[in-house]
């Protein structure tokens, strides 16, 4: 048996992956377990975990591999810091110590934090884009394949174009740092007053409510487009080559103001930007898209890298890329890079399975899972009151729950890989009460009301509600989709930006978008036993196949990974109900002093 | 990098012996000469806090502690003097020579002519290489 750990550390979203015999046993993020939102330091829990899946130790594993190449990496630093000097000084003085402690002795470090690892481990690097494109690749299931993959920095790369095939995975083209369409989103993310790595999805929410009125600015003044989708950005409007800020005084002056605090109101201004910066990444990809279709004349794409997070340009991609298929890493930040790290050292020892046409994430479900016997003890130790129920009733009496218009807690079997919760670690909710998405923004989640929302929907019914083809997969919530004519209401033209959240859209307006759109994800008994049979239960009952399916967690932490967390979670939040396993938890069975009636929001400054 | 330091008693030797080093500096400018040779004193300390280390007792490990909170400011100090002249010494004039060549990197003044920022992708390293 060959056992391939990956780890990614040190920059943000550490992870770690276990891949044995070329199939993905188990990957998660470190931050579910240390509780610190894209926890960046070096991810003992996860590998804690995912080896406890396998149940392996450290000295079972038989290869580690890191997903960047550190020299290369810092090579780049140097010579950025050099091309830039006198004015990185700062920037150099902060940094290099990082650096000089052990960014550049990683098998010392991987060494330490592991001290069980055999001595004849390798110790291995994938290049940064490398992994990002063998966790797509080798992930998707293609025979052969277009690769895309897109987002910050790694060593220079930025973006990357390769061909998957019978030979293995072949690098085209790549664009190279500071030309960045991850920096270049996360800089309009820093100036709208959103935390970069996480408030990039906030923007992409705020998209719908403005107008692309900044968009020939961006695309005349910030970056200079070419026809393939490649661009320079103007230097002159950013600053973190040289600074701690991401942006410069003339992209202030361009787009009308200084950046926003987090603490400042939204204006209309914001939207507009967020609005505008979306359509020119949107562009970008899709040309970038056309591109890697042009190069390797493949009829199938598969991406990474942060951008790829982007589900409103990869509908576009879907849409109007040419590309018969795509697929999406849904763990495509940099958390899937541990994934693909190792799944890249498994295609080069030749252990890879043929590709079968399915993919092999198994429903994004990879990380650890608790007993029934488990779930009751860490229950029991916080206190909780619950009721077990069997299986025919939890799923009637949760779907009657819902269908009287209500939200829950909704804790089932593995965790999700990846910034996504899809289904296992999930809040859920009716979709039809007008007021659902006001309600679940802040009571629940403390977070901006304007948020959207994504449904999850019986893959079997989908497209009765959205326009997809009958036998559409999209079970990891990547791609956005409008709804049918048919359950979409006429916008009101008097209702201008964020006015527009006071009229219902469609039958089921807490999932429906102000543009009539909504990030889909499909659900299948095979991947998805229980939350199918939940589904299908509140069809049954209100004629609607779809639910509201939000990420576990309240505003500034990670999603939930252990019952005693959801029960926490549960506990600080205004959730009505919660269901782990089958323990039935009704907040007005609780004893007040452990879970109070009404929770006051979390004192948390970031997003 | 990790925020949180090893407790392993490598880490601890590792951090030790810079504290040691950084104190054992200091020294040497306060005295204006080289400790060991004309102010043993001044290098007491961070020779102790260096024993202490590499013995790893527990209670060596409890007045190393004192020590290095003592020590940390003065080495994060020097640390960050050596910095900025490492950039002041060599980044900087490293970057204006490479200014006057007219080396562009980061291919920020793109030619007028470029019609695409798309570069060949060199193929794939081995695996093993950190490089």
């Amino acid at each position: 048996m060959s056992v391939i750990l990956g780890i990614s550390a040190f920059y943000h979203d550490s992870a770690a992956a276990l891949v044995s015999d070329g199939v993905i046993i188990a990957a998660a993020q470190e931050e579910r377990f240390s509780r610190r939102k894209n926890d960046a330091d070096f991810p003992v829990q996860a590998i804690a975990a995912v080896l406890a899946q396998a149940e392996l130790g450290e000295a079972d594993v038989d290869a580690v591999v890191y997903h960047e190449k550190p020299v290369r990496k810092f090579a780049r630093v140097l010579e950025s810091f050099a091309a830039t000097a006198p004015a990185g000084l700062r920037s150099f003085v902060r940094g290099m110590p990082g650096w000089l402690r052990g960014k550049l002795d990683l098998p010392g470090a991987i060494r330490a934090h592991l001290p069980e690892l055999r001595r004849d481990c390798p110790i291995l690097f994938a290049s940064h884009h490398q992994s990002h494109a063998a966790s797509a690749w080798h992930a998707s299931g293609f025979p052969s394949a277009a690769v895309l993959t897109i987002d910050g920095v790694g060593e220079w790369a930025t973006a990357l174009v390769a061909h998957g095939n019978a030979d293995g995975l072949r690098p085209l083209l790549e664009m190279r740092f500071p030309h960045s369409p991850g920096l270049l989103y996360s800089a309009f993310t820093d100036y709208c007053g959103f935390r970069i790595n996480s408030g990039e999805y906030t923007l992409m929410g705020l998209a719908p409510y403005g107008t692309p009125a900044f968009r020939d600015v961006i695309l005349r003044e910030v970056i200079a487009l070419h026809p393939d989708g490649s661009f320079h950005l103007r230097p002159e409007c950013f600053a973190f080559l040289t600074g701690e800020r991401m942006t410069s005084g003339r992209f202030h002056r361009l787009l009308g103001g200084p950046p926003r605090r987090p603490s400042d109101p939204l204006e209309q201004r914001h939207a507009d930007i967020a609005r505008s910066i979306q359509d020119v990444i949107g562009e970008i990809v899709l040309r970038m898209a056309r591109t890697a279709r042009a190069q390797t004349g493949e009829s199938a794409l598969c991406m990474a890298g942060g951008v790829a997070l982007n589900c409103v340009a990869n509908a576009g991609i879907a849409r109007d890329s040419g590309f018969a298929r795509v697929w999406v890493q849904p763990a495509a930040g940099d958390a899937g890079a541990a994934l693909g790290a190792a799944l890249a050292v498994a295609s080069a020892r030749g252990e890879l399975p043929p590709a079968g046409g399915t993919d092999r994430m198994a429903g994004g479900f990879l990380g650890p899972e608790y007993s029934q016997h488990e779930i009751c003890g860490q229950l029991d130790a916080a206190g909780a009151c619950y009721e077990l129920l069997c299986d025919d009733e939890l799923i009637r009496r949760t779907a009657a729950w819902l269908a009287s218009g209500r939200a829950l807690g909704w804790f089932q079997g593995r965790m999700e890989f990846g910034p996504r919760a899809l289904g296992n670690r999930s809040i859920l909710a009716d979709p039809r009460p007008p007021d659902m998405q006001r309600s679940l923004n802040l009571q629940i989640k403390f977070r901006e009301s304007f948020r959207p929302f994504a449904p999850v929907v019986l893959a079997e019914k989908a497209h009765e509600w959205f326009e997809l083809p009958p036998a559409a997969d999209w079970p990891y919530m990547l791609f956005t989709a409008s709804l049918r004519s048919e359950h979409l209401r006429a916008p009101d033209p008097a209702l201008r930006g964020f006015d527009r959240l006071q009229q219902p859209r469609s039958a089921i307006p807490a999932v429906t978008h102000v543009d009539g759109s909504a990030r889909v994800q499909t659900v299948d008994p095979l991947r998805h036993g229980r939350l199918h049979a939940l589904l299908s239960e509140f069809d049954r009952l209100t004629g609607i196949p779809v639910l509201v399916n939000t990420s576990f967690n309240v505003r500034g932490e990670p999603i939930v990974a252990t019952p005693t967390d959801a029960w926490r979670c549960f506990c600080r939040t205004n959730l009505p109900l919660l269901v782990i396993g089958n323990c039935w938890i009704d907040r007005t069975s609780q004893l007040p002093d452990l879970c109070p009636v009404t929770a006051a929001p979390p004192a948390c400054p970031d997003d | 990098m990790s925020r949180r330091l090893m407790p392993g008693t490598r880490h601890w030797r590792l951090h030790a012996a810079a504290t040691a080093v950084s104190m054992t500096v200091v020294a040497w400018f306060l005295a204006g000469k080289p400790p060991l040779a004309e102010s043993p004193w001044f290098a007491l300390p961070g020779f102790l806090h260096l024993v202490a280390a590499l013995v790893s007792l527990p209670y060596a490990r409890s007045a190393g502690s004192l020590l290095d909170r003592i020590a940390r400011p003065l080495r994060q100090t020097i640390s960050t003097a050596m910095l900025v002249l490492l950039h002041l010494a060599i980044v900087t004039p490293t970057g204006i020579i490479l200014k006057l060549l007219r080396h562009d990197p980061l291919n920020r003044r793109p030619r007028s002519r470029q019609h695409s920022n798309w570069h060949p992708a060199a193929p794939f390293t081995d695996l093993r290489r950190m490089f």
